[in-house]
């Protein structure tokens, strides 16, 4: 498995990083703004992966990477249950390595990463 | 004012060989002898630069009729090749840039190996007009040599409509308007009618078949283009890539296509490519076919050819003719780039390794080999090797030796397969080409076929493009020619003991600017603004694209 | 200036579609009515005099001419210098930072490097099989879309070049048959008649199954699934591509970023070259290339060096080596001690672990907003806008040049300036 370290379990996932057209827009629109960061911090989870992990829409989770750990707010969306999505931007980027296998192209779209609800951290 | 002393002037043009004669140079041209006055105050004022040449040879800068040396395809051929350029490293010198060899060099590469070796003036073979822009940006970018390019047309949509619609004055517009929107030379033409059926996967053989969405035969798009070449009076007629180029027994659809156009100037590219025979009785199926093409050749004395001459060793091949390629990858198993260019052309890119003691490889060597020896007049056959794709241009020393020194040649074949004498007939012959003979399929004849006046000659008005070169007669030939002494561009020495100087500048574009009824745009727009990707608007090469613009006249010919 | 003054033709530079019908109308040097542009681009322009950058020296306000004396003392001084980034900026200028790269010795990489670079080396592996744009909008009756998703990333592309475009032999969508082949089912695979789900970092494996079975091969598989379809499911898709007269394959990052990276685009090209090899259809690829102009940082670099892209100078010869001397290597082992950042935001866009070295070392970023780079770099160099306050060339994905017009006015020389001045500073000094 790509990412090394971690194995696909239950609460792990490949993290997929990507396009969206509002993150498009909103990269050409300022990037200081309110508006770019919140369409650049989130992470999009499968409905079934959210219930099966008792974390409500709209929650803070933590995602965990071999390269770094971050904090975003969760949506449902109509994924498969072994990836989650995130849009390109500064935040996702803290999770991907820099290790190129010698190519010069990161892990961008083959990471591993771990989703943990936020409040379970406090626990 | 700057005066070769005592140059061993070898100017077919000029009808001069071995003629030792002063060579006085000014404001980027050869001009006369000045008056005695004139001379004395230009010596009072120290405006006199004196060189003694000593008696070496000059000719004028060399001139390469076809050479793909910039835009798309090219660069594509870079790109693909990064085992080619290792091995062949320049480094930056003064404000010499750097850059790569081997047979796709980089621009800067191009222009100072172009220059060493004494040529001044360079035809880019052929080049998409959607990507015209292209080209120009690495002509602004490729020293020293003045360069034009000819622009496809062959597979053209609009050619091919008004073709079929038998609309021979749109025709001529629409080309006419094509030229001058791109900033070319003159028209190629390659593989008419193969290249757009092979966008629909298919092939077609010799020129009387029907093809393409718009049914026409090769040989009805051939004598439209040629028509409407001589209409719009362009310097250079069409010049053509012809029908089932690299086939075994395409000498056939050669000559058919020869004879279709003996009434019309022609010059046909590489002709080595399409002189091949058939020997079905043989394990190797490929022949040469040079006595059949030769005749032809010596019956027309309108006709012009290039060679493309093989050259033993790696080569890229690169050409619009999309279905070759697609033929080569196959035959070859190499690496194969294809770029289809909507509504205009195709292209392909695969790189091939000749090989001394491949049967095949040394037909094709011995056709184009045979080909200078038979065709009678030199000032109807041009030295090429369609760099790079039958191998690069710096072999051209190697081939003028081959072509002087029958010796030379049979200690070459030698060392070539062994059945070599029994499917070729080079051995058999003994003709040497002399030195003006050189310097016509080098310089002068390539000038006159491009209609390049001011080229490839020596005579009061020509541009001061000059190649001096040691004596043959203690030298090796191809050393000789492979480091001119002294070379000059536009008057101004560039070349000095065989190393460039450090005054990096880049050369001319030549370009003509044919009438043609404006009209034609409106008359295309419709299916343009459909068809096309982008929008007529945006398609024209704008004035910031030149940076030395020459327009060579389009005029009724003498 | 207060007539109101139309400006046809015009080219966005947002994503390699380069969208050349965008319609401006303009009065007193701002944009009155913009026409054409998708959604993106129509920010673009809204937003483009906005969130401008202004010439700084460490955080404080400076001249411009002072800012480009001080790029060019870092860049002399270094010893091993990074100039990066080159897709969003004219041909022009891309063509000035490869001499000065060659002028300091430095390593020269544009973002192709982490987006469709993989695409360009497995070409030099294998070849490939592409055409215009044009071509594929007039002929392709199959359009297979592979890890790439344009109606999110290139939103006018369908439009104008593919499903919903109108040419010469296919007129509407319903003259397309349309595959999307990805890990989530995006918009794009919306708009597809068929949506085939690939396991992430499969894709290499369902490649070569692909083309095994078009070249009359049978794989295997210990479960009877080869990237999560059943081999029935597999053999059903290598039909339908046998069954095309032109098909096209567009794809994108799905490819080039994971798992085998370009070895998963050598085997979709391989499998493009099996497509074309018994003459009985022709199939092309296009890479969906994000920026305006990355196309042309590979093409400039290529004419004057050999290579597209990792290009390092320091033997004053172009060397070329992904893995050495490509961006993120290189700022993650360190190796490079200053930057010029041209037209980029490595900050907001590479690794975290790799950007952050571009803070311990004097960095110049030349762009003309605002990102997460000029936030902090050493030296800011404000520059005006290509394609609006300044001309140039730029390519687009299938290497069709274009020719920018300016039609508003701006206070800032443009980057092929700037890169020009440096570099002669240096070169005079």
């Amino acid at each position: 498995m790509r990412g090394g370290g971690l194995t696909l379990s239950d609460n792990t996932f490949i993290l997929i990083t990507g396009r969206t057209i509002k993150q498009g827009m909103a990269s050409v629109s300022g990037k200081k703004s309110d508006n770019y960061k919140k369409e650049t911090s989130y992470v999009e989870v499968s409905q079934n992966v959210l219930d099966r992990l008792n974390i409500e829409e709209g929650e803070a989770v933590i995602l965990k990477s071999e390269a770094g750990s971050i904090e975003v707010i969760c949506k449902a969306a109509d994924l498969e249950e072994d990836i989650v999505f995130m849009p390109y931007g500064p935040t996702a980027n803290t999770l991907i390595g820099t290790d190129t296998g010698g190519t010069g192209m990161p892990n961008s779209k083959s990471n591993v990463v771990r989703l943990i609800r936020k409040e379970a951290q406090t626990n | 004012m700057l005066r070769l002393k005592n140059a061993l002037v070898y100017d077919p043009t000029n009808n001069k060989e071995g003629v030792k004669e002063d060579i006085w140079i000014q404001d980027e041209k050869i001009v006369a002898e000045p008056e005695r006055e004139v001379l004395k105050e230009l010596k009072a004022n120290n405006d006199l630069e004196e060189i003694d040449l000593d008696g070496k040879i000059v000719m004028a800068g060399g001139v390469d009729i076809h050479s793909h040396i910039a835009g798309p395809k090219v660069n594509s051929g870079r790109v693909l090749r990064p085992e080619d350029h290792r091995r062949d490293n320049v480094a930056r010198k003064g404000k010499l840039r750097s850059g790569v060899g081997s047979t796709v060099p980089s621009s800067y590469v191009t222009g100072y190996r172009y220059s060493l070796m004494g040529y001044t003036t360079v035809m880019e073979a052929a080049g998409p007009p959607m990507k015209a822009k292209h080209i120009h940006e690495e002509f602004n970018d490729l020293p020293y040599i003045d360069k034009g390019f000819l622009v496809l047309s062959g597979n053209n949509y609009f050619v091919l409509k008004f073709i079929s619609e038998n609309n021979q004055q749109a025709l001529k517009d629409y080309l006419g308007w094509l030229i001058n929107a791109t900033g070319a030379f003159g028209l190629k033409v390659v593989n008419p009618g193969g290249v757009e059926a092979w966008k629909e996967g298919k092939r077609m053989r010799g020129i009387e078949e029907k093809g393409t969405y718009f049914d026409l035969s090769p040989k009805e798009i051939l004598l439209g283009l040629a028509k409407a070449a001589a209409d719009l009076k362009l310097p250079h007629p069409i010049h053509l890539h012809t029908n089932d180029l690299g086939s075994a027994g395409n000498y056939k659809t050669t000559i058919n296509t020869m004879r279709l156009l003996e009434d019309y100037r022609l010059h046909i590219t590489h002709i080595q490519f399409s002189s091949y025979g058939k020997n079905e009785e043989s394990k190797i199926k490929f022949a040469t076919a040079t006595d059949e093409i030769a005749a032809e050749i010596n019956k027309q004395s309108k006709l012009t050819v290039d060679i493309g001459q093989l050259v033993f060793g790696e080569a890229t091949t690169m050409t619009a003719d999309g279905i070759l390629e697609y033929n080569l990858h196959k035959l070859s198993g190499n690496k194969w780039v294809n770029t289809d260019v909507e509504m205009e052309t195709g292209s392909g890119i695969v790189p091939m390794n000749y090989k001394k003691k491949n049967l095949v490889n040394d037909i094709q060597w011995a056709t184009g080999m045979e080909l200078f020896l038979k065709i009678n007049d030199p000032w109807q056959v041009f030295l090429t090797t369609d760099h790079p794709n039958a191998g690069p241009f710096t072999a051209y020393p190697w081939i003028i030796k081959l072509l002087m020194n029958k010796s030379y040649r049979a200690d070459y074949i030698s060392d070539l397969h062994a059945k070599f004498d029994e499917y070729t007939d080079l051995s058999s012959l003994d003709r040497e080409y002399s030195l003006s003979d050189i310097a016509v399929i080098s310089r002068s004849g390539p000038a006159k076929a491009l209609g390049l006046k001011n080229k490839g000659h020596l005579g009061v008005g020509a541009d001061a493009d000059i190649a001096v070169y040691n004596n043959i007669s203690d030298n090796d030939i191809a050393e000789v020619f492979a480091h001119p002494v002294y070379v000059f561009k536009s008057g101004r020495m560039i070349v000095k003991n065989g190393e460039l100087l450090n005054n990096l500048e880049i050369g001319r574009t030549l370009v003509t600017k044919p009438d043609y009824d404006e009209n034609i745009i409106e008359l295309i727009r419709e299916d343009f603004q459909k068809y096309y990707s982008i929008s007529i608007d945006n398609y024209s090469v704008t004035d910031n694209y030149y940076d030395k613009v020459e327009v060579i006249p389009c005029t009724t010919r003498e | 200036m207060t007539e109101l003054k139309t400006f046809k033709n015009i080219t966005c530079t947002f994503c390699g579609a380069l969208c050349d019908n965008i319609e401006v109308k303009v009065k007193d040097n701002k944009i009155e009515e913009l026409k054409n542009a998708c959604a993106i681009s129509r920010k673009k322009y809204e937003h483009a005099l906005k969130d401008r950058t202004v010439p700084m020296i460490n955080g404080e306000e400076t001249t411009y001419q002072k800012v480009i004396e001080k790029a060019a003392e870092i860049l002399k001084n270094s010893k091993n210098p990074l100039i990066y980034g080159l897709s969003s900026t004219t041909a022009e200028a891309q063509k000035n930072a490869v001499k000065l790269a060659e002028l300091t010795g430095a390593n020269i990489d544009s973002t192709s490097s982490v987006c469709h670079g993989p695409g360009t080396m497995a070409k030099q592996l294998v070849g490939m099989v592409t055409a215009t744009l044009g071509e594929i909008k007039n002929r392709s009756d199959l359009m297979v879309f592979w890890g790439a998703n344009p109606v999110e990333a290139h939103p006018n592309h369908s439009k104008r070049y593919t499903m919903l475009a109108e040419g010469l032999f296919k007129k509407n969508r319903s003259d397309r048959e349309v595959i999307v082949f990805d890990v989530r089912k995006t918009p794009t695979a919306k708009m597809a008649d068929q949506f085939i789900r690939v396991e992430p970092g499969k894709d290499f494996e369902l490649l070569m199954a692909l083309r095994m079975m078009i070249n009359g091969k049978e794989p295997e598989s210990k479960n009877g699934k080869i990237a999560g379809l059943d081999l029935a499911e597999i053999e059903a898709a290598a039909e339908k591509l046998k069954s095309a007269n032109y098909g096209s394959i567009f794809y994108g990052m799905g490819l080039t970023m994971t798992g085998a990276k370009y070895m998963n685009t050598w085997a979709a090209m391989s499998l493009i070259r099996d497509l074309n090899n018994d003459q009985q259809r022709r199939f092309v690829m296009m890479p969906m290339r994000g920026h305006g102009n990355v196309a042309g940082s590979e093409i400039t670099m290529a004419w004057q060096t050999g290579y597209p892209f990792a290009v390092n100078f320091s033997k004053a010869y172009p060397r070329y080596n992904p893995g050495e001397y490509t961006a993120v290597d290189l700022l993650a082992n360190k190796e490079v001690d200053a930057a010029f950042i041209i037209a980029s935001d490595p900050m907001g866009n590479l690794p975290k672990k790799a950007a952050a070295h571009l803070k311990d070392i004097p960095t110049i970023i030349l762009d003309p907003h605002w990102n997460f780079t000029s936030d902090f770099a050493d030296v800011v160099i404000p520059s005006a806008l290509k394609g609006i306050t300044a001309s140039g060339t730029v390519y687009r994905m299938d290497h069709v040049p274009l020719h920018l017009r300016a039609f508003l006015e701006d206070e800032w020389p443009n980057d092929e300036e700037a890169v020009a001045e440096i570099g002669e500073l240096i070169e005079n000094a």
